[in-house]
């Protein structure tokens, strides 16, 4: 029997602000532990949490940048459970009335467009962080660093729409773009400011019920959430071959091993016992606050691989590639200022300098060669003052020194020969060094003009106008 | 800003809890003997508890209860709930729900951050700690 993925994936995001959700404790990263801390976020008897404006701010910012409709009123909830990461024995969430309801994230899948929906989104606070046993002291103990407490997160739920391991990445991937472009988070995944877990479950094709889903945690990475889950299809599809039932619990990844293994729990079930928080007041956002959220959101990913569409005539692929990052498609809109061919920007953009980018681990705005650098070394090639071929060698060489293109060209000589008396010299040179293949030429394999071709361009250190070489080959070759 | 709250819900509210405190007796001399009930009751809460529902409560609060307390505490939880219950037989169709008694809404700080303890003050309510990080016994659940 075939069988469908169903997944569905919950997203907590870290959001950049400056304290905290409840108290004015500094986000900060890498403090020394438990130095961003008060009575307040260690959940002492008595203190009242405050909610930060800023987070109310940019919940809604990435509702609208999702689609979502706002809840005009919203209110907190606690949910009890006891964990050494969490002083107070219950996190401060959002349970029935979440900030955000109903929205949609598009994806590219296969070059066609695929809706996503989103469930909801809520506000909550981050756990603290605990180091086991060998890590720091002694085996026998835990230890815990409340920097992280109280930090404001906001959870992303999406509908059970996703149908591959392949389609959660890159789900999570426009996910990404989108809250870079609102500029919520730092995205940072090494730091875990973007963290996944994905509801998985198996069912046969054709058949509308949902199978019984297992929760999947752990994963580190957007590769290691595709992988997790591919993993875990596999298992179920596995387990109902052999005529087993799929157990609903919750599993862990293990990336160094590739598998994933079920949450050693206790046999009593969450119960979180949500009740709503009387420490908060509740939040109304009226139509005027979400006008001005709305009208500080940027051009959102979506329009602009519309607009670069239009505009610039790239393709969808080309437009969404670049879209992906803001700071990329900004590096692409001022190479491509006054351009005759947009598209020749975009492939050096995700040719050359996406792979300088990657390998460098660098963002668009670090990198040497500026756009107008790009933009300058282009012109070079359409005006023929160098060839397409050696602009690679200008690139590298902008790369490296930091150079305009055009001073590389005089320091190195890189002017294009367009002249034909210097390329016919080099032409009939190349024929007499190669009597053999003009021999084969004159029998009719034609293919042998790219040979030819090449050995003049090698002639030449590849400075040859190749169009000209071409029309002087077949004008001499007859 | 201030939350629009009916001013009458809360006059309404008052002579509801004023009525429910007041002993039945005296309830129905007030009303005259022949109060009309258009309060339906909702849930019935004098169903006792079982000693199963106590001790689950008891471990989800992380309680260590004997038997003699499983029996004492589901006697009196239920009446708890038995009198809490009483405010089912309010009506409450036409009420929008509250989450706070308190008629406040909006209530915000701006975001600033600022160090609150200076020195090491959280470590004085720390009754083991290690480099910097509370100590705890193992935790062996993941």
């Amino acid at each position: 029997m075939e069988y469908e993925p169903v997944i569905g994936l919950e997203v907590h995001v870290q959001l950049n602000t400056k304290s905290k959700i409840f108290c004015k404790c500094s986000t900060s990263f890498g403090s020394e532990p438990n130095k961003n801390t008060c009575p307040v976020c260690l959940g002492m008897p008595g203190v009242l949490p405050v909610l930060n404006k800023e987070v109310v701010d940019k919940a809604i910012k990435v509702g609208l940048a999702t689609n979502c409709a706002i809840s005009p009123k919203t209110k907190f909830d606690r949910k009890n459970y006891f964990y050494p990461d969490l002083p107070k024995g219950y996190q401060i969430s959002q349970f029935d009335m979440p900030i955000c309801k109903k929205g949609r994230i598009d994806i590219l899948l296969k070059n066609k467009l695929k809706s996503i929906g989103l469930t909801r989104i809520h506000m909550e606070e981050d756990a603290g962080k605990l180091l086991h046993g060998d890590n720091l002291g002694d085996s026998h103990s835990s230890y815990v660093d409340l920097n992280r407490t109280g930090v404001p997160l906001i959870e992303i739920v999406s509908e059970p729409d996703i149908r591959s391991a392949a389609e959660a990445k890159i789900y999570l991937e426009k996910l990404k773009t989108i809250l870079e472009y609102v500029e919520v988070s730092d995205c940072n995944m090494e730091e875990g400011s973007i963290r996944c877990d994905a509801n998985v479950s198996i069912r046969p094709v054709g058949q509308k019920e949902f199978g019984t889903r297992t929760e999947l945690k752990n994963m580190n990475s957007f590769r290691f959430v595709q992988k997790g889950i591919e993993h875990e299809i596999e298992r179920q599809t596995q387990v109902l071959k052999d005529g087993g039932m799929v157990i609903q619990e919750t599993r862990l990844y293990d990336s160094n091993r590739d598998i994933t293994f079920p949450m050693r729990s206790k046999e009593e079930a969450h119960d979180y016992r949500y009740f709503p928080e009387p420490d908060l007041e509740p939040v109304l956002v009226d139509k005027s606050w979400i006008k001005r959220i709305s009208e500080s959101l940027p051009e959102l990913p979506d329009a602009k691989k519309d607009r670069f569409m239009t505009n610039y005539g790239l393709p969808e692929y080309d437009a969404s590639v670049i879209t992906s990052s803001r700071s990329l498609a900004h590096y692409f809109e001022e190479a491509a200022k006054g351009v005759k061919s947009p598209k020749t920007v975009s492939n050096w953009v995700m040719g050359e300098v996406m792979r300088v980018l990657k390998e460098d681990n660098i963002e668009p705005d670090q990198l040497v060669v500026k756009p107008v650098m790009l933009r300058q070394m282009l012109e070079l090639v359409e005006s023929e003052v160098i060839s397409g071929k050696i602009a690679k060698t200008v690139f590298e060489e902008m790369i490296k020194t930091g150079d305009d293109p055009e001073t590389i060209v005089d320091k190195k000589g890189l002017v294009q020969i367009t002249d034909i008396s210097t390329i016919e010299e080099e032409v009939k040179k190349v024929i007499e060094a190669n009597p053999k293949q003009l021999k084969q030429y004159k029998e009719g394999k034609t293919k042998l003009l790219g040979f030819f071709i090449g050995q003049v361009m090698k002639a030449t250190n590849g400075k040859a106008n190749p169009e000209v070489v071409n029309k002087i080959l077949k004008a001499i070759l007859g | 800003m201030l939350q629009d709250v009916e001013p009458n819900y809360h006059v309404y509210l008052i002579r509801r809890i004023k009525w429910l405190v007041t002993p039945r007796k005296k309830r129905l001399n007030a009303a005259g003997g022949q109060r009309k009930r258009h309060i339906k009751v909702k849930r019935n809460f004098n169903m006792k508890l079982t000693a199963e529902q106590v001790r689950r409560v008891a471990i989800l609060a992380k309680l260590r209860i004997s038997d003699e307390e499983v029996e004492q505490f589901s006697n009196q939880l239920s009446s708890v709930l038995e009198n809490i219950g009483q405010l089912n037989e309010l009506d409450t169709d036409a009420v929008e729900p509250t989450s706070h008694s308190v008629s406040l809404a909006n209530v915000f700080r701006i975001d600033q951050a600022e160090t609150v303890f200076t020195e090491d003050a959280w470590k004085e309510n720390a009754p083991t700690q290690y480099l910097g990080h509370f100590k705890v016994p193992k935790i062996i659940e993941e």
